[in-house]
């Protein structure tokens, strides 16, 4: 496991996530989460989806958020708040994508 | 022995007349007499392999080619050279321009091409003067009379994709040089959706000789898979570096040790790379492979663009092998995700490893992304990334353990 306190939210700043906004998603998510201590908002490296940018990665709650646009982050950060997940973002990417990135996030990679 | 070369190397352009001098373009005025037919039965005949890298038989692409109905063609001559540390092709174009411009024109001819591109990299000066030069001594000539095909420059971007065949097609359509997912191959619809040759400089240097000795005589000399000779290029390491022509099937002891003069200082080898960073290391004690690529892919590697690299005894292959990925997570065009992943990933398995942050679990996932990976994306890279790091945690573990149990470079 990454991390055995901290839900980490990983958000793509490969390329094509960028060009579709990774950027600022990663800036409004921090700023969402600046004062709690047990969510860390960090980039990662690509996660392969790119046909589906931008992505986000909440783990280890395995939530695979695709197509996420600015306007639906109050719904992902209220989501976590509650222990809850935005269903009709979620989980759209191919499983065998899915399972393949969090096998390396179970190992540290990220 | 030379086959292309002059056994006294020169510094400066060879000129018309010294080519000519050693029987140049006596391949193409034979070309121009015969039956297109038999100057593409010859090169199928000779068994040329392309030399940038893939080794495809040059022959089936004229024949793919002949046997097009569109009679709206075209060459490519391929002078990107991208590849870190390539040098033959810069060697050819600038010292020997009437040989790559003579293959290029005879198999323009023998394919009916009706415009050939030289594409060479943007940064080679010397490289397009060196052609510009020789085109217009052949312009005074007469060798040209009568010829009916136009000739362009076009300057190659330096983005190591740039140098694949299908991107060099785009930059030629003014667009980014960004590979198109094969098939269709080029010969089929390349630039402009028609057919097109798109053959590396060395390549097409070798069309003269076999069409002026014929195919028999070109076997003669290498291996039965890979007839002829290949440029090979030693860097700076090197106690004599520079362009070495070799038959294939050298012993590459021969290129390192008696040519090269082996590594400056005397240094011992830990790993060799055979043919640029895009191919696998081997064990530094099998020095006598052949030069070859059969036999380089039985060793589990490949010849690739025939630059070779040794590393040296006290180099740690993490930091290496990190090098090149980072090499490749920074080229990587962007275009298909497998590829942004696979090669981003493995540049931060390779620096959690560098740190001592990883352990056993982490280093296995090197050929779980490589597995991911294998058989997407549009162009070779996505499998030229992988090979040097696999071969590295194969080939040389103990490096890796050093900086997993946090003791750092062996």
């Amino acid at each position: 496991m990454a991390t055995e306190e901290k839900t980490l939210i990983l958000v793509c700043q490969n390329s094509d996530c960028k060009l579709k906004g990774s950027e600022e998603i990663m800036v409004r998510l921090q700023e969402a989460f600046a004062d709690n201590e047990g969510i860390e908002v960090c980039p990662y490296m690509c996660f392969g989806t790119c046909e589906r940018a931008p992505n986000i990665v909440i783990y280890p709650q395995r939530q695979w958020y695709s197509d996420v646009d600015a306007s639906d982050l109050p719904e992902i950060v209220e989501a976590l708040q509650n222990g809850s997940r935005v269903e009709r973002i979620c989980d759209q990417v191919d499983e065998g994508a899915r399972d393949f990135i969090y096998t390396l996030l179970d190992v540290g990679i990220y | 022995m030379n086959l292309l070369l002059p056994t006294k190397k020169r510094n400066g352009r060879e000129g018309l007349q010294d080519y000519r001098n050693r029987k140049g373009y006596e391949g193409w005025r034979l070309a121009r007499d015969q039956e297109p037919g038999k100057t593409v039965q010859a090169i199928v005949d000779s068994g040329l392999r392309g030399r940038g890298g893939a080794a495809f038989p040059a022959g089936r692409k004229w024949q793919l080619l002949s046997q097009k109905a569109t009679k709206t063609r075209f060459l490519v001559v391929n002078g990107g050279e991208d590849e870190p540390g390539s040098f033959k092709d810069r060697y050819l174009m600038e010292h020997y321009p009437h040989l790559v411009l003579e293959g290029a024109f005879i198999a323009a001819f023998a394919l009916d091409v009706g415009q050939i591109f030289l594409y060479v990299n943007e940064s080679f000066d010397a490289s397009q003067r060196s052609l510009k030069e020789a085109l217009e001594e052949l312009a005074t000539s007469g060798l040209l009379d009568g010829l009916e095909i136009k000739l362009d420059f076009f300057s190659a971007p330096q983005d190591y994709v740039a140098g694949e065949d299908t991107a060099a097609l785009e930059v030629l359509e003014g667009k980014p040089p960004i590979p198109r997912k094969k098939p269709p191959y080029p010969v089929e619809s390349g630039y402009q959706g028609c057919p097109t040759v798109v053959h590396n400089v060395e390549t097409l240097a070798n069309v003269p000789l076999i069409v002026r000795e014929g195919p028999e005589s070109y076997r003669n000399i290498g291996t039965p898979d890979s007839p002829g000779t290949m440029l090979f290029y030693l860097n700076e390491e090197f106690e004599h570096p520079g362009v070495y022509e070799l038959p294939f099937g050298t012993p590459l002891r021969y290129l390192v040790e008696v040519l090269g003069g082996g590594l400056k200082g005397g240094k011992g080898i830990k790993a060799i790379l055979p043919g640029g960073p895009s191919t696998a290391f081997l064990p530094g004690e099998l020095l006598d492979v052949g030069l070859e690529p059969k036999a380089l892919v039985e060793a589990g590697s490949i010849l690739g663009c025939g630059n070779v690299r040794l590393i040296p005894e006290e180099a740690c292959m993490v930091e290496v092998t990190l090098e090149i990925a980072e090499f490749f997570a920074r080229e990587s065009c962007g275009k298909c995700p497998q590829c942004s992943m696979e090669t981003n990933a493995f540049v931060t398995i390779l620096k959690k490893i560098q740190a001592g942050e990883g352990d056993s679990a982490m280093l296995e996932q090197i050929e779980n992304v490589a597995n991911f990976s294998r058989g997407k994306g549009d162009c070779g890279l996505i499998h030229m990334a992988a090979a040097p790091v696999l071969s590295a945690v194969q080939h040389f573990p103990a490096d890796f353990e050093a900086h997993l149990e946090g003791r750092g470079c062996p």
